[in-house]
């Protein structure tokens, strides 16, 4: 079992711990109802030191990246990043991930916990001449500062306004005499930023941000709070929505895949699911009243089965039950009405556009 | 914090008798480990409950949990103001957030329930 450096803290302030991908994390710490709401309205602090974080870098490294992810990695500039797909031969999805640029042979990625060994497996059986890989995971923490008030907690921390990168870019800044890496990268659907430290300042960064966000009303968030707050801004989650069987195609993310790049891995296949008719697509459902889709429920409509839930929760937000689900092309139209099954009862709702909630 | 006079089970549902009526409902431990509830879903008056058998679901905003009936016997109330303020399973367990009066029809299973002392212990062993 990994640890965060957070652990202890977590544990003492009474967080609901649980283990996530190999990792001990907290999936919430008063109430998920509250945490969402924070992030929605004020600004919510994960800690998401689970995630991998990998460097890789040499005078190959971008031809490497640009081989084995789906985006076009040449495009990047210098502190720029992009979400993009790790692809296997089949075009189906080892994993999703985010790709900076520090400089000309200098990359970093961040992947998924729960696929971090497998993603780090992938690359070395793809390996280049002249690209090196370092795994970062274990030497630092990760924390997501996500809400609308993210950015006046960081100015009033002291952390210099003009170094705020745009979003998807990110920068190393100074909190005081420190050294962060801040990305305008989240989860959530709201305005926010990811911030990577050493181990050795993570305790202190963690504390100051609670600190100074106490006036702007940050909460502690957990795993519970994160996965609510992505469902709604809809937002893929690896082993839900993504997966090796699917295709790039069916998930809606082709504009993260460029089919224009000489090659890459999975590009062939791809190719080959955009010539024939799509089957499925991800799509949002809206439920009718106080019922909650789960996943594995089965939508149907004029009693037949067009879909399956693969994400589903309360939504606080827009305070009905929401959902993530894959449906038959012909019935993936905003604005079709169908029934999910769950628990052997059947329920309404509407079918709609991804994402389901929109930051004004 | 637990009333007395209520018994228990291992499935974290609570059970009030009073003649051969049971009031029934989740404990405080159960609500805390679910965390925020959003929905129920009960049996209507009328219906059979049978011990050790579902009688409905509670939605916490992560999963849908099973609710063990403690005792058999048919529904003859329902907790409706749940339908609206399923938060008062979590601010009242004991109180507010009772889910059924049941009229007893087999008393056996009251038999195997466990007291606020045994329910302790057992939360202590889980």
């Amino acid at each position: 079992m990994k640890i965060p450096v957070l652990n202890d803290i977590h544990e003492r302030e009474g967080a609901k711990i649980v283990e996530f991908a190999g990792w001990r994390m907290p999936v919430s710490y008063t109430s998920i109802l509250k945490e969402v709401a924070a992030v929605r309205q004020a600004a919510g602090l994960f800690d998401v030191t689970h995630m991998g974080r990998l460097r890789i870098s040499g005078s190959s490294a971008e031809r490497f990246l640009n081989y084995i992810t789906s985006n076009d990695v040449s495009s990047l500039s210098y502190f720029q990043g992009q979400y993009t797909l790790i692809c296997n031969d089949e075009g189906g999805i080892i994993d999703d991930a985010i790709v900076y640029r520090e400089n000309t042979d200098t990359f970093y990625i961040v992947i998924n916990a729960s696929n971090s060994a497998k993603d780090k497996q992938w690359m070395d059986s793809h390996m280049m001449e002249n690209v090196v890989i370092e795994d970062l995971t274990d030497s630092t923490a990760l924390y997501a500062l996500q809400g609308p008030r993210s950015m006046d907690i960081l100015k009033s921390m002291g952390v210099e306004e003009s170094s705020y990168p745009r979003r998807f870019w990110f920068t190393f800044t100074g909190w005081g005499s420190r050294t962060i890496a801040l990305a305008r990268t989240g989860y959530t659907g709201e305005n926010g930023f990811e911030i990577a430290c050493s181990n050795k300042n993570a305790v202190d960064l963690w504390n100051a941000i609670l600190e100074y966000g106490k006036d702007y009303g940050i909460e502690r968030c957990g795993l519970g709070a994160r996965d609510v707050l992505r469902i709604e801004a809809g937002l893929p989650l690896y082993g839900n929505e993504l997966d090796e069987n699917k295709s790039p195609v069916e998930t809606g993310l082709m504009r993260f895949v460029k089919m224009s790049k000489p090659d890459f891995i999975g590009k062939k296949a791809v190719e080959e699911n955009l010539a024939v008719p799509l089957t499925r697509k991800l799509m949002g459902v809206i439920m009718e009243g106080r019922s909650i889709p789960r996943p594995g429920d089965i939508l149907v409509s004029n009693g037949e089965d067009i879909g399956i839930v693969t994400s589903g929760t309360w939504s606080p937000t827009l305070q009905k039950g929401i959902a993530m689900a894959y449906v038959r092309s012909d019935k993936a139209v905003a604005g079709h009405d169908v029934e999910i099954i769950s628990k052997g009862k059947t329920a309404p709702g509407k079918i709609v556009d991804l994402p389901i909630y929109k930051r004004r | 914090m637990r009333p007395s006079g209520v018994k228990f089970t291992k499935s974290h549902e609570w059970v009030r008798t009073s003649g051969d009526e049971a009031t029934v409902g989740i404990t405080d431990y159960a609500q805390d480990e679910l965390g925020d509830i959003v929905a129920v879903d009960l049996p209507a008056v009328g219906k059979t409950v049978t011990a050790g058998e579902p009688f409905g679901t509670v939605d916490s905003v992560k999963a849908v949990s099973d609710l063990m009936s403690p005792v058999t016997g048919e529904v003859i109330a329902v907790n409706e103001n749940l339908t609206m303020e399923p938060e008062s399973i979590n601010s009242d367990p004991f109180g507010e957030g009772w889910m059924l009066v049941v009229r007893i029809s087999d008393t056996a299973a009251l038999e195997g329930l466990m007291t606020a002392d045994e329910y302790e212990t057992f939360l202590k062993q889980e």
